[in-house]
């Protein structure tokens, strides 16, 4: 995976984790990745290091957190959960963009291979681990918001 | 200061590195010490942190227009908590470990 395309895969995890801890995990994990070859850590262990990351923490803190119950619990579950869905979304359209672009450039110069191909194929290839960590992270996001919705009724009932 | 709530071997490795160190130490540098990815340690040190055992501190000598290191050292209760949790689980291998030599050695 290219410095780039990890930089936007941490800059990614970080608007995923709490907000409280956002800035100072963005920092950490850009200065993972610019020190990580220093002990031989490829760009994707970090990168796809922090997603992991960021995806638990914010699991963590719905479960712990006092304010999180409820109506405001229910709408912060659905606000991570669509903000998760368009991330993976966008990661999915770039790579099938950039892979037809590959291919239409390949064809009209009349070759079946070219550097347009390779870009495309490591775009699609840095991609698709990202989509598969999305749509994983997807499923926390969606319990969450499940279990808000019990809670909040548990407490109409109550009221 | 709160209790942590999962105890895994690789805590107590993460607990067993940062015990060993007496200066704060990169996040990343603990995870290469206990053989971990990237994606193992940071959760486990978000839980030590969260539970008031680590606090993370930047360095202070970062070169200039490059992000500065995360690093981390343990707290006074931290790490006499680290001690006593460690202790403990290296005391639950050993004896288990024991009685399943005297398991196999029995069979």
């Amino acid at each position: 995976m290219s410095a780039s395309i990890a930089s936007v895969a941490v800059r990614v995890a970080a608007r995923l984790a709490p907000a409280d801890v956002r800035d100072a995990r963005r920092e950490e994990w850009l200065a993972d990745l610019d020190h990580g070859k220093e002990l031989n850590y490829s760009n994707s262990q970090i990168a796809l290091g922090a997603l992991a990351s960021a995806v638990s923490e914010a699991a963590r803190f719905n479960r712990t957190h006092p304010s999180m119950n409820g109506a405001f619990a229910l709408s912060e579950n659905v606000k991570f959960s669509i903000r998760l869905a368009l991330y993976t979304l966008w990661i999915a359209l770039s790579a099938a963009w950039t892979w037809t672009w590959a291919t239409q450039a390949a064809a009209t110069a009349g070759t079946g291979s070219g550097p347009q191909l390779q870009i495309g194929g490591t775009f699609i290839w840095a991609a698709v681990p990202m989509m598969i960590v999305g749509i994983i992270a997807l499923v926390p996001g969606a319990v969450l918001a499940v279990r808000s919705v019990v809670l909040h009724n548990r407490a109409a009932e109550v009221a | 200061m709160n209790p942590i709530q999962r105890v895994t071997g690789s805590t107590i490795a993460v607990l067993d590195a940062l015990l060993s160190h007496d200066e704060p130490v990169w996040g990343l540098l603990l995870a290469r010490e206990v053989g971990k990815a990237p994606g193992g340690i940071y959760p486990i040190l978000n839980r030590l942190e969260t539970a008031g055992w680590v606090v993370p501190r930047w360095e202070d000598d970062a070169e200039p227009g490059r992000p500065r290191r995360r690093l981390y050292v343990l707290t006074d209760i931290g790490a006499r908590e680290a001690s006593a949790t460690s202790a403990a689980y290296h005391e639950r291998q050993a004896r288990s470990q024991s009685s399943r030599a005297a398991e196999v050695g029995f069979a």
